[in-house]
């Protein structure tokens, strides 16, 4: 029987967040979040440490403002969720309690005014999750599946040894020999001593969030040449499950494939076949439908004159696309064996049709964007 | 071999890093804003076992065009999609032996049409090994060269079939001549592209020591064999012709 997760999730307004918390907890079989009222400092940190201790607690949730109300009778506690969980992670770095995942429970507009975007650089929540996009079957039930997926992470983490294949073990790699050496080295410490939450927030950020090693349902078909709808149910989605889907740490609510994996399964379709992202999106699904895959659909180029050699997708309109046809997104630090994340050029043209703002394009970029707008408004060429 | 001494596992290593290094290099110097590719070569290459080397990468973006005359004029730049996929032996070999087993480089040249966007300006190279015999009776009449460089090829057909033309207005398409040249690898087809198509650009990379070093250590793998199978074929050393045949090389030399 699986193992069921528990998690205390602290809010000022319990009585308030019970019910979502209750749809949360009916959405999958094993997760269970208690809702309770912050205490005074001292004793919420005495509880959490307690239940931890005598393992009946895997996650915190954390209401980012727990100082606003008090319980009737009794006045609003005088601390916010960055203290409490700053006071937990100094105990876990200390080693005297072990690590468990906190979670930020937000609003987008209380988090927009209240906290730096950028949650994971503050080094205390490793995930957030705003409950005003917890509505909607789908939505609490992802929401669920990655509270759980999170503290699952978390006991993987703890039970890997830290040996010089740690991340192939982790990751649980199928072929332990395509993993870039330099994964993991960012982490900036000795392995042996980087703490499980450092490993957990790195796994999902930049190993399971970032393309690379690791690419989502939207870039495997997009690689593959075809309609991501037409991929649901068919034999082709099967096969993929079965020969490379990553079933490593979040991967039970963050579904991914290792291309490496996908890349190998496609050279056995024939002899000397050519690299799949050399050929057009009509090339590799008449491949696959030779293959027997015959339910798959061709994906669409985003407008005519637009290559079909898809590698990548617009990160805005989430549809296939040449990077000969885009431009390269920025990112806080690009690891060398992660993939660039783009933007297309149609994208890039209309900024304020697309709300793009040109902060996001990498900065070697900027000037090109810039000439090819210029470019827009010039009369035609003569043809 | 230009590399002797160095065990496939070291070669592999080393044109691992290399192509990691390149990719820095060209990142740096603004040639290209995703150097991913490059650097997923160097793991495919790194992960390789046996006596072989290689890797193959697609969608390598280049910023081209600098210095570069056009018609229609007002293009001035464009952007250069690089394929490649190059697998070669590490074994013990007599130096003028082919270096390759499998090669294929693609060159794809592309500058948005702002009169007509479904129609994009194109330009096309197809370079390829020929894996058959090079000459009749079971190879191809036409010249036929191990190593050829083609104007246009697949991608110029599926440019056409994705503008929704039979053939461009006023303009001949033939599969032939496949211009003799030597093997290229990632970082030659890079130098090959910027050399041709970004003048200025390649002038100052060619004066930095790590771009010359990395690309005179791929010409050493590559051109090396290859210049020394020519040299053969003017040589007295009748055993020497034999290995890699100038019929292979260069068709049209007696």
């Amino acid at each position: 029987m699986a193992k069921k997760y528990r998690y205390i999730c602290i809010d000022d307004m319990p009585d308030e967040v019970q019910q979502a918390n209750a749809r949360l907890n009916a959405a999958i079989s094993n997760l269970h979040i208690k809702t309770q009222a912050p205490k005074d400092f001292k004793s919420q940190v005495s509880e959490v440490a307690r239940l931890r201790k005598k393992k009946e607690l895997d996650g915190l949730i954390l209401d980012l403002r727990i100082d606003q109300f008090g319980s009737p009778g009794v006045p609003p506690v005088d601390y916010k969720a960055q203290r409490l969980a700053g006071e937990l992670r100094s105990r876990m770095a200390e080693g005297r309690l072990s690590d468990f995942p906190i979670v930020l429970w937000s609003i987008s507009q209380k988090f927009a005014r209240s906290y730096d975007k950028d949650l994971t650089s503050h080094d205390l929540f490793d995930l957030v999750i705003d409950k005003e996009e917890l509505h909607g079957n789908d939505q609490i039930r992802l929401g669920a599946q990655r509270l759980a997926a999170l503290a699952k992470a978390f006991d993987l983490i703890a039970k890997q040894p830290r040996t010089m294949s740690f991340w192939n073990d982790l990751l649980r790699n199928p072929h332990p020999s395509v993993l870039d050496t330099r994964v993991g080295q960012t982490l900036g410490r000795s392995l042996k001593r980087t703490p499980i939450h450092a490993i957990a927030r790195y796994t999902l950020k930049s190993i399971v969030e970032m393309p690379g090693p690791l690419i989502d349902r939207s870039l495997l078909c997009a690689r593959l040449g075809i309609e991501e709808a037409s991929l649901s149910g068919t034999d082709l989605a099967a096969k993929l499950d079965k020969t490379a889907a990553y079933k490593g740490p979040f991967s039970d609510a963050w579904p991914r494939w290792w291309w490496s994996a996908v890349e190998k399964w496609w050279h056995t379709l024939g002899t000397n076949l050519a690299p799949m992202l050399s050929l057009t999106a009509d090339e590799r699904v008449k491949q696959l439908k030779d293959s027997g895959y015959k339910q798959v659909m061709t994906a669409e180029v985003i407008a005519k004159g637009y290559s079909p050699r898809f590698t990548t997708i617009c990160q805005k309109l989430r549809q296939p696309i040449d990077p000969i046809d885009g431009f390269v997104l920025a990112a806080a630090d690009y690891e060398p064996w992660q993939d660039r994340l783009y933007v297309s050029r149609k994208v890039a043209l209309e900024p304020g049709r697309y709300r793009f703002d040109d902060s996001q394009l990498d900065p070697l970029e900027l000037s090109r964007v810039r000439e090819a707008r210029k470019k827009e408004k010039r009369p035609t060429h003569a043809r | 071999m230009p590399d002797e001494g160095l065990t496939p596992k070291q070669l592999r290593s080393r044109i691992a890093l290399e192509l990691q290094e390149f990719a820095n290099i060209l990142l740096g110097e603004g040639i290209c804003a995703d150097p991913s590719p490059l650097s997923f070569a160097s793991n495919s290459c790194r992960g390789l076992t046996g006596d072989r080397w290689g890797y193959s990468f697609s969608g390598l973006t280049l910023f081209v065009g600098d210095g570069v005359k056009c018609i229609p004029t007002p293009i001035s730049d464009f952007v250069c999609r690089l394929d490649v996929k190059v697998e070669g032996v590490c074994g013990e070999a007599p130096p003028q032996s082919d270096p390759l087993r499998e090669h294929q480089v693609e060159i794809e040249l592309k500058a948005p049409n702002k009169a007509k966007p479904a129609i994009p300006f194109l330009q096309a190279w197809h370079f390829d090994r020929h894996p058959g015999n090079c000459s009749p009776p079971s190879g191809p009449k036409p010249a036929h060269p191990r190593y050829h460089f083609s104007f246009g090829g697949n991608r110029i057909k599926a440019h056409l079939l994705a503008i929704g033309m039979p053939y461009f207005e006023g303009l001949l398409l033939l599969n032939s001549p496949r211009l003799t040249h030597p093997p290229l690898d990632g970082v030659l087809a890079v130098d090959f592209v910027l050399s041709h198509f970004a003048g200025p650009k390649w002038r100052i990379l060619s004066q930095q020591p790590a771009y010359r070093r990395i690309v005179s250590n791929s010409q050493e793998l590559l051109w090396k064999p290859y210049a020394l199978a020519l040299n053969a074929h003017w040589s007295t050393d009748h055993a020497s012709k034999r290995i890699w045949p100038i019929g292979e090389l260069w068709p049209q030399v007696f």
